[in-house]
Parts: structure tokens; sequence; C-alpha cells
């Protein structure tokens, strides 16, 4: 399957070579990610390539704030990183009897996964960034030796980000009446 | 402020946060608080089995299994109940949707509190379910009280909310939900900002609008809203009149972050559609899935506009 690089600083690569044209048409391409690769080049790579902002509606408005995210932030504690899973699940009730597949982002923790809804975006930006396996669950149950190695293709992996996003944003604090 | 709330809950974890919502609600209010768990599917018409909602598997109904589900239920919310000595517990078997919104008509609630979801599912999931819970949508869209959606833990007391966002799209229900923020906002002395979100790629296609024009329909907007809402606001002036440019529940979720909103307000569907009729993934359930704090659907004028607003404990003696 052919591949692109996505590298830290937001460029892609198409066999060995930097892509400075339409990223478009590299969106069923398998992804690969460069070394030191983090949420915050994920905002790299919009900001290299404005025609995939357009995948989400909520992308523009996390650029907007993104100049004024701090430049290094710390991973907060006990957040191992971030990863992408892509789950096959077959679902049998309620019916109609489907099988679903999705891809997710999630957090790691020792091993675990970890929901990182509560987290503003912002403290994300330097968590390292990981393609994972496909999982399997059956009629709800996930089964934890059923776990393969697979691809995420370029669209995947932008959409099952900017899904994701699209749940943080929440105020740290309650605000003050007048 | 509310005479009688209806708990509908799955009595799961993916509740909790509507629980305590509904609780903290009840306790202050001095309302009559009735929590609903429906818990099966009649198999067939008089079956003595109904399939359970979680496991899929038939089970045998009898008053003591009804019983017992009661005891599970005084269990779960054991400690909220320390608060509520007159709290009714009420477990039964249908389909959930239906047998809410028909508690909720039979004991004339004034709020429906409920969490969005039947499941705890992980976000990545919702992508192909349905986006928020089927009950939900249905009780959202049908009921003739508001109906009060928490899928997140609430960090601000009602009473101390800080922030109403209630979102029009200038149709009747839109009037409703604005007429119930509007009174709650007064009785609990908050702002109150009225926000439309101008849908201008639904409206013009791929196209699109020069800017001028963009501005020029923002304007009216704005002041369709002006003439349609303040002569409501009586001697009310702690209000915000917001209209953005985008898709609507995309708007509203980034309006309500940006002013640390701490209930949004809007009605089930965002045209003039029969109710019936508006299709899942409407506004509301883009909203729910995603917003921080708590969604609240008012499509009907009941309950909304009542003089004087809502329910007042009498003072103890």
């Amino acid at each position: 399957m052919e591949t692109v690089l996505l590298r830290s600083d937001g460029t892609m690569c198409e066999d060995g070579r930097r892509l400075r044209g339409d990223p478009l048409p590299l969106l069923g391409r398998a992804v690969e990610l460069g070394e030191g690769y983090r949420l915050r080049s994920f905002f790299k790579l919009l900001l290299a390539y404005p025609d995939l902002v357009r995948l989400s509606p909520f992308l523009p408005g996390f650029l907007e704030k993104y100049p004024g995210w701090p430049e290094t932030s710390p991973v907060p504690f006990g957040l191992d990183g971030l990863r992408l899973d892509k789950t096959v699940e077959m679902i049998g009730h309620p019916g109609p009897p489907r099988l679903e597949i999705y891809a997710s982002l999630h957090g790691t923790s020792g091993g675990d996964t970890l929901e990182i809804k509560p987290y503003p975006v912002e403290t994300l930006l330097d968590a390292p960034l990981a393609l994972g396996s496909c999982l399997h669950k059956v009629f709800g149950d996930p089964f934890e030796d059923m776990a393969f190695m697979t691809v995420f293709c370029l669209f995947e992996c932008i959409e099952a980000i900017s899904w994701q996003l699209t749940f943080h944003g929440s105020p740290m604090e309650c605000a003050l009446r007048r | 402020m509310f005479e009688k709330i209806l708990f509908a809950t799955t009595a799961s974890p993916t509740c909790d946060d509507a629980a305590k919502v509904a609780f903290e609600l009840s306790k202050k209010n001095h309302s009559k608080l009735t929590v609903l768990h429906v818990f099966g599917i009649p198999t067939r018409a008089f079956s003595p089995f109904v399939k359970d909602l979680h496991t899929g598997k038939e089970e045998m109904v009898s008053d003591e299994y009804i019983a017992q589900v009661i005891a599970e239920m005084r269990a779960t919310y054991a400690e909220l109940l320390k608060d509520h000595p007159d709290c009714e517990l009420i477990a039964m078997v249908g389909e959930p949707g239906t047998e809410i919104l028909r508690l909720a008509r039979k004991i004339d609630a004034n709020l429906v509190v409920m969490g969005a979801h039947t499941r705890g599912d992980e976000i990545g999931a919702t992508r192909h379910r349905a986006i928020a819970g089927s009950t939900m949508q249905r009780v959202a869209r049908t009921a003739r009280c508001p109906v009060l959606v928490v899928s997140r833990p609430c960090i601000t007391c009602w009473s101390y909310f800080a922030n109403i966002v209630v979102s029009t799209d200038f149709s009747k229900a839109a009037d409703n939900a604005f007429a119930f923020a509007l009174n709650v906002a007064k009785d609990i002395g908050c702002r109150l900002h009225l926000f439309h979100a101008l849908d201008l790629a639904a409206e013009t296609g791929a196209g699109g609008l020069d800017q001028t024009e963009v501005e020029a329909r923002l304007a009216r907007a704005r002041k369709k809203m002006e003439e349609r809402y303040i002569p409501k606001m009586g001697d009310f002036d702690n209000y915000l009149i917001e209209v953005w440019e985008g898709s609507p529940y995309v708007e509203i979720l980034k309006y309500a972050r940006e002013n640390k909103a701490d209930l949004i307000a809007l009605s089930h569907h965002t045209r003039e559609v029969d109710p019936e009729q508006a299709l899942i993934g409407s506004t509301v359930e883009q909203v729910v899935l995603r917003s921080a704090c708590p969604v609240l659907s008012v499509n009907q004028p009941d309950k909304v506009d009542v003089s004087p607003y809502g329910y007042r404990p009498q003072p103890q003696q």
C-alpha cells in the first residue's frame, strides 16, 4: 500500500519527497508517523496544508486558538501519550445486526486506555501520538487478545483526531455573575 | 422552581451525572422527585417475559423481579436518596421513550432530567451509532415539558448558573426555549445569551456569498432577534444578543464554550418541521453529544411560561 509520512514538523512526505502541492490525493494513503510525532505536529500539518482543515467544521476554530497556545506544554500527569486505534465491532442488539468499523483517539497510561475529554487541547499538544492496532469487539465484549496490526489512511487519522477534538474546549472555571 | 421532576435513568454509571443534577435540583426546589427506570421490552403481548435492554436476553418479570430492580436502584442512589425521603422510585417494563413520556404526562412533570446515552460507549463509537441515545432523542422531541440532558459532570449548581445560552432559529419551538430560558435567567439572576447561527451554507449552497452580503444578512438576523425577543424581556436587562455565521451546532458549541455557558437551551428541531418528523442528527443531538454543560430541550409552551414562574417553596416554619 502506498504510504505517506507525516513528519513532526507538520510536513508530509511521499516517496521521500516533501509534498508541496495538493494533499487531497493522499487522503487514502497509509500513514506512517515520523519520529517525535505529537498532537502539535497534527496542528502544524493543518497549517501547512490548509485544504485539510475543511475535513471538520471544528478545525478552523482550533486553528484560530493555536497561535495563542504555549510553544511547549508538559504532558498531563498520568498520561503517557495518545494513540489512534481502530475498532471492528459486531453488534447484535438492539438490532438489526451490523458490523461497525471506526478509528478513535484516546490516551494511554501504563498500558491502559484513558478518556482524554477532560483535558484542554493545549495541554495535550506535546503528548506523543502513536498509531495503534485494530481491536475486535463482539456483541459489546472487547477481546484483548484479538488486537491486530492495521494501517490508518490519512483521512482516518485526520477525521478521528478531529472528531475527538470536538469534545474538548470546556471552560476551566465557572463564570462570575455581574 | 420545579414542582415535580422526573428523573429517567438507566440506573447505570452513564446516568450518574444526570442523577446528581436531578437530585440537587429537587433538593434546592423542594420538588417532588420521581426516579424512573425502564428495564425491558415485552417480547410478546401478555407475555411474562421481557427482553432485557442491556443484555438482550429474555427475563421473567414478576412483582418480585420488579421489587428487586427497585431495591437495586435504591442501592445505586443510596447516597443521593438520603436527602430525599419522599422520592418515589419506579421500575417498569416497556419501551423506554414511551414510558418516560407516559409517566411525565401522568405526574404532570415540570421537568424531565435524563442522561444522553444508554451505554457508556467510547466516543469513537458514537459516530456510527445514533449520535445520542434514541430514548433521549424521542423524549426531547416529544415531551410536553422541558427536558434537561446531562452527559458530563455539571461543574456549577443550577442556582449558581452565571450564563445561559439560548439558541434560536426563529421557530415557534425556539420561542418556547427562549421563554423558558428567560424565566430561568430572571429567576436565578444570571446572564442570558440570545444566540443565532446563520447557516448560509444551507441557504446558499456551495456558491457562497460575498462578504458584504454576509454582513448584511448577519445584520438582518440581529435586527430580527432584537425585534422578536427584546420586547419580551420586560425589565430584564442582563442579556446579550449574538449572531454568528456557520453550522448551527458548531457555532452554538463554540459560543457556549467561549462564554462559559452553564446551560444551553434550544428547541429540538432547527426548522419549522413537524416534531415527529425531525430527523436524527439535528442540532440538539450534536450539541448534547459534545456539550460540557447540560442541554435543555424545550419544544412546547407547556411548563414554560407559568405565572408566577414555577414552584415556589414555602419558607420552612
